[in-house]
């Protein structure tokens, strides 16, 4: 290893060359950062405009409402919308795909449902509606546990899935 | 074994943020870079963690941590030039007297903080005895006096 350089009359290791590539880096760095705090305050981590998505028909027996980029341990709800008529009898029958739900931790749903039954590949919820002429909406608090694209259909016993997908950032 | 990826990916990403940032970041004494410094332990830490809070864990983080450290300086030792770009190199902004106020721009001081340097390691009063100060490494300002006749 050589020893250090020379600047007059000083013994020192400067380089100015690699200073100045230094510099360089660090100003692009500095742009980089601005980028992924603008692509952030967009939603394009999550929790923002660019991440809001819907699923399902609008006028339809189930509407989904979720994020589309959500974030490993940080809470990712699933808001579900049932049409006026999607539980005659006063009862839903939400089923979620069972792969995805082993995805999170259900933190919480509102409301309780009144019973839940375990399938092969499904998990099945049955929620009481109070009017079943008016629109119903339940929410599922879910916190992700892995991380990567993840698919799902959530469905109304019945009725056609809704298909959903999102990215889970670690 | 998610435990060694995290502490690396955050090691990693604190190293590269430091270096985007600068020397100087890291020893800026102003209140609002130690809040700074103070603030970004504590952001780490839960994203760290994970909520683990096992005994194993913070060891397999502790170690993967410090093992990384010594992996690195071995591996500077063995490449001089990595060593470069990982450690930044000094430089010289007050060469005999002169100053290079293009350097001073890029490394973000200005003479206030190179008297500050002066004052408290040399106890120096202007500017004109300085000969030599350099921005080093660790973002600290070294300076090296006239000789008084």
């Amino acid at each position: 290893m050589a020893g250090p350089n020379r600047v007059g009359d000083l013994q020192i290791d400067a380089d100015l060359d690699s200073q100045r590539g230094e510099w360089r880096f660090e100003r692009i760095g500095w742009a980089a950062m601005l980028l992924v705090v603008a692509a952030t305050l967009l939603g394009a981590f999550g929790r923002g405009p660019l991440s809001r998505a819907e699923a399902g028909a609008a006028g339809g027996p189930l509407h989904l409402r979720y994020e589309r980029l959500v974030r490993h341990n940080s809470p990712a709800p699933l808001n579900l919308e049932l049409a006026p008529g999607a539980a005659p009898d006063g009862q839903a029958r939400v089923w979620i795909d069972h792969d995805y739900l082993e995805q999170f931790d259900v933190d919480h749903i509102v409301p309780e449902p009144e019973s839940s039954a375990a399938g092969p590949d499904r998990t099945t919820y049955v929620f009481r509606v109070a009017d079943p002429t008016r629109p119903a909406r339940i929410t599922f608090g879910l916190v992700p546990q892995g991380f990567g694209r993840l698919r799902a259909r959530v469905g109304l016993a019945g009725q056609p899935p809704v298909e959903l997908s999102q990215f889970v950032f670690p | 074994m998610d435990s060694v990826f995290r502490g690396l990916a955050v090691y990693a990403f604190l190293f590269l943020i430091f270096r985007i940032a600068g020397k100087r970041t890291l020893n800026q004494i102003t209140t609002f870079d130690f809040v700074l410094l103070l603030i970004i332990s504590e952001s780490i830490q839960q994203a760290m963690i994970d909520s683990d809070n096992s005994v194993t864990n913070a060891f397999l983080l502790v170690v993967t941590l410090v093992g990384l450290d010594v992996a690195l300086s071995l591996v500077k030792r063995r490449f001089p030039r990595l060593s470069k770009m990982l450690d930044s190199t000094p430089v010289v902004v007050i060469e005999d007297g002169h100053l290079h106020r293009d350097r001073m721009d890029k490394e973000r001081i200005d003479e206030s903080d190179i008297l500050s340097a002066a004052r408290e390691h040399q106890g120096l009063e202007r500017l004109e005895q300085i000969k030599y100060a350099v921005v080093e490494q660790s973002g600290r300002i070294t300076v090296v006096p006239k000789q008084q006749d």
